[in-house]
């Protein structure tokens, strides 16, 4: 249901807005590719999962007044991390994989030296999946709980080489506010306490605007 | 068009009346003991005699009952409780679970009711009995040292779900926690019934045990009393997200072999990932099974080789004789049918279960007799109709401390639903010695594997039951589910999810720590143990190298058994002190590697370097 609720918020958004960009200018479609690092920033998860290589690929409309572009970018992140387990217990492992779908407004402003900065707000949707393996009286054993998929926001901030080859460097920031659940065989249920989580990230990256 | 000839036409009517007397609505039929109850003939006091079945004597005093309705297959309960409603205005429907029903009925209105074409068979619902008989197991079970390191049972959630919760108010905040949930289903589908149970404190006993060996964790005490009862308590159970059951109780309400409505609900928690702990049942020295056959062709089955008669001897005058026979045919009776006998030492017949359960629909017959004088009688089994090909029959004698006196067989022992392969059965352990207890149901299941999957300790303390001991397999189920419930409320940390282990993680656990006890038959996994943490650096160094030259490992020990076990905790092998063949409990070859040599219950282990052999 709630994943429902965010697609629907999420495709009325990719519609409205490159509608109302539209109306203000004819905009240029540009796409991209990238990689950049990324660390999750609650301490729940990033101490456990190691920040990594993070990759994206992107798609933009540019619009005028003001001078900016609307994107849509798709990620993708995984980490993996050996757990802490009882003593009757082994070879835990947890697996994190993450989609963020970022749909970002940029505002640019003249640059310097050929570069052009910029800062952006937009909305996160970040698909989340941990998988679990373990060992117990020598036998494998995996579970997956259900997949997440939490609403957030996304501050970015970087600046765009004008000249070829045009690259973006820029950092960023999530925020997306869920909470911990209790999972038995593929089943999530609430903890029983007001387990909150904050699923956002950090890190930089650069991405290759294609011509 | 043809002329059909004359003289066909008489058996063409015969069809044709056949085909409408057939198609025509049959009417179900009322428990004889119910017309007895309607026509003002039942006996003062008959009902009592009845454990067996659901009865409440406050519904009674208002000349109502409480009543299981079996109706036929294909139409829904609906469409039947509009017809039910119409000829019984009074009635109170209570629920359903598949094709039997639950409702309060006048007395009055119960032949209506039999009567309607849609209903098979309506009488008392069946009842479950106790499998009675704080707990000293717990030493035994490794539960302190599982709980020093942390693992009480936080977060997991467990139900205990029997016949009543007597006095558990008052043991709350000392043997049960202070936030002990409570359900009841008692008389009452709809989830408000009497947490007492009409006064039976056998759930309250058992729950203490639970509340010893997993104190963190939430108890759920829950009660029913009838098999639409507990599908609403189980309906309840799932909804709840607890994680374990305890079951103490058993019913003569199936096949024996994991067939019936019971097994069917059982099967239902277990499908949605409960871990369903059963006792296994005190019938072992009390039942007895045969294949189904009459080899004489006399109608009287053969209860053993050449022998149509089970023999009672040690009667006094006045004692009462109870038997139950089941058979195959479940969930109705589809071929045969028989009926149990009390007959005297000149084969004149004293009783039978005809009277009672002459159309009873299930492969269930049950006889109640009072000796007037205290002499010798037999039982005899009447294949009243049908073919006896491929059946199995039990027979149990019923009663505190009753023995069957010959034939006595505790194989298939099993009571409903620890006979069902989605279980754990539990039988019953001393505490002390480990010994089995001679009543501990038993025995394989037809095409299934090999029951009781545990054994636990009973005889142990507990307030309900005071200085006597809480005996049992009633007691040996709660030390399972207690230590289910602790591995339950254990797993892993993850960054988004605690996991906790599922059904079949637990399950592993439970078989792969419990202690082998070769000398329980049959037993399929062993006796409960928690998991024992092997500290590396405990003991005084390799107490022996495995053999070289591949033969047996030998050291000395100050008792008569050891444990051999291996690195995750598992015991691998007991043998005597002194030497071990290197092979485990099933008789397979030990992977060379680091165990552990423990005396039987003694705290310190020394390391044992086995080299394979």
């Amino acid at each position: 249901m709630i994943i429902r609720r965010n697609l629907a918020i999420l495709v009325a958004l990719l519609v409205a807005l490159p509608a109302m960009a539209n109306g203000v200018d004819r905009p240029n479609l540009e796409a991209g590719i990238g990689i950049g690092y990324l660390s999750p920033r609650a301490t729940d998860l990033s101490n456990l999962y190691d920040g990594g290589p993070v990759y994206q690929l992107m798609v933009s409309k540019s619009i005028s007044k003001p001078e900016g572009a609307i994107s849509l970018e798709v990620g993708y992140f995984k980490s993996s991390a050996d757990l802490s387990a009882p003593f009757f217990a082994s070879n835990a492992v947890a697996e994190l994989e993450w989609i963020p779908i970022d749909l970002v407004m940029r505002i640019r402003s003249a640059g310097r030296w050929s570069l052009s900065p910029h800062l952006g707000l937009g909305l996160q949707f970040l698909w989340a999946r941990e998988h679990f393996d373990y060992r117990l009286a020598g036998q494998n054993r995996s579970q997956s709980p259900e997949d997440r998929f939490d609403p957030g926001i996304l501050i970015v901030a970087g600046a765009d080489r004008v000249s070829s080859p045009r690259l973006r460097l820029e950092g960023f920031l999530s925020v997306v506010p869920t909470d911990r659940r209790a999972s038995v065989d593929g089943e999530n249920y609430e903890t029983g306490s007001d387990d909150t989580l904050d699923a956002g990230s950090f890190g930089i990256r650069v991405l290759w605007r294609l011509p | 068009m043809r002329k059909v000839p004359r003289h066909t036409r008489p058996i063409s009517l015969a069809v044709v009346l056949i085909l409408v007397a057939c198609s025509a609505p049959l009417a179900g039929e009322l428990e004889p003991y119910l017309s007895r109850v309607t026509n003002g003939k039942a006996a003062t006091g008959e009902q009592t005699i009845s454990h067996l079945f659901v009865w409440d004597e406050t519904l009674a005093a208002q000349s109502r009952a409480r009543v299981m309705i079996h109706r036929v297959e294909g139409i829904e309960w609906e469409t039947i409780r509009h017809e039910i409603e119409r000829v019984s205005p009074t009635c109170k429907w209570e629920g359903s679970a598949g094709v039997l029903a639950q409702a309060v009925v006048d007395f009055g209105d119960l032949p209506a009711v039999a009567e309607l074409p849609e209903i098979i068979y309506v009488c008392r619902p069946p009842r479950p009995i106790p499998c009675t008989v704080e707990s000293e197991g717990l030493s035994g079970m490794e539960v302190p040292s599982f709980a020093s390191l942390g693992y009480l049972g936080q977060g997991a959630r467990v139900a205990i779900l029997d016949l009543g919760f007597a006095g558990h108010q008052y043991l709350i905040g000392t043997e049960l926690p202070e936030d002990v949930h409570v359900k009841s289903f008692f008389r009452s589908a709809s989830g408000d019934g009497d947490i007492n149970g009409d006064g039976e404190n056998h759930g309250t006993a058992c729950a203490e045990i639970v509340y010893d060996i997993a104190p963190g964790a939430e108890i759920y005490l829950v009660n029913a009393e009838s098999p639409v009862e507990m599908n609403a308590a189980i309906d309840w159970i799932i909804k709840e997200n607890i994680a374990v059951i305890s079951h103490s109780i058993g019913w003569f309400f199936g096949s024996l072999d994991g067939v019936g409505p019971i097994n069917d609900i059982a099967r239902k928690a277990v499908e949605s990932g409960i871990v369903w702990v059963n006792a296994s049942g005190n019938e072992a020295d009390r039942h007895t099974w045969a294949y189904a056959v009459d080899a004489d062709n006399d109608d009287f089955l053969e209860i053993a080789l050449d022998d149509e008669l089970l023999d009672f001897t040690n009667i006094a005058e006045g004692d009462s004789l109870e038997v139950a026979l089941l058979w195959d045919e479940w969930p109705l009776i589809s071929n045969l049918d028989l009926a149990v006998e009390f007959v005297d030492s000149e084969d004149r017949l004293l009783a039978t279960s005809e009277d009672e359960f002459g159309n009873y629909p299930y492969a269930f017959r049950y006889l109640h007799w009072k000796s007037p004088d205290g002499r010798p009688i037999a039982i005899r089994i009447r294949r009243v109709r049908g073919t006896t090909e491929g059946q199995v029959i039990h027979l149990f004698r019923l009663g505190n401390g009753v023995v069957m006196e010959e034939h006595a067989k505790a194989d298939r022992s099993l009571l409903v639903p620890a006979d069902s392969r989605f279980v754990i059965a539990v039988g019953a352990t001393n505490w002390e010695t480990d010994s089995l207890e001679v009543y501990s149901s038993r025995g394989s299941i037809r095409n299934d594997p090999i029951k009781p999957e545990l054994c636990a300790p009973v005889g142990v303390s507990t307030r309900t039951y005071g200085d006597e001991g809480f005996h049992g397999t009633s007691a040996a189920a709660p030390h399972v589910a207690g230590a289910a419930t602790l591995l339950a409320s254990t797993g892993l940390r993850g960054g988004y999810h605690d996991i906790f282990w599922t059904r079949d993680d637990i399950e592993l656990l439970l078989e792969a720590h419990a202690k082998p006890a070769p000398y329980i038959q049959p037993l399929a996994w062993g006796i409960v143990r928690m998991p024992v943490e092997m500290p590396v650096a405990k003991g005084a160094g390799p107490l022996l190298l495995g053999n070289p030259t591949r033969g047996s490992s030998h050291w000395t020990a100050n008792c008569e058994t050891v444990e051999i076990i291996d690195t995750h905790g598992r015991i691998v092998a007991l043998c005597s002190a002194g030497a071990w063949d290197g092979r485990d409990m099933r008789g397979r070859d030990a992977p060379a590697g680091i165990y552990w040599v423990r005396c039987s219950k003694a705290g310190e282990a020394s390391r044992l370097v086995w080299l394979g052999r």
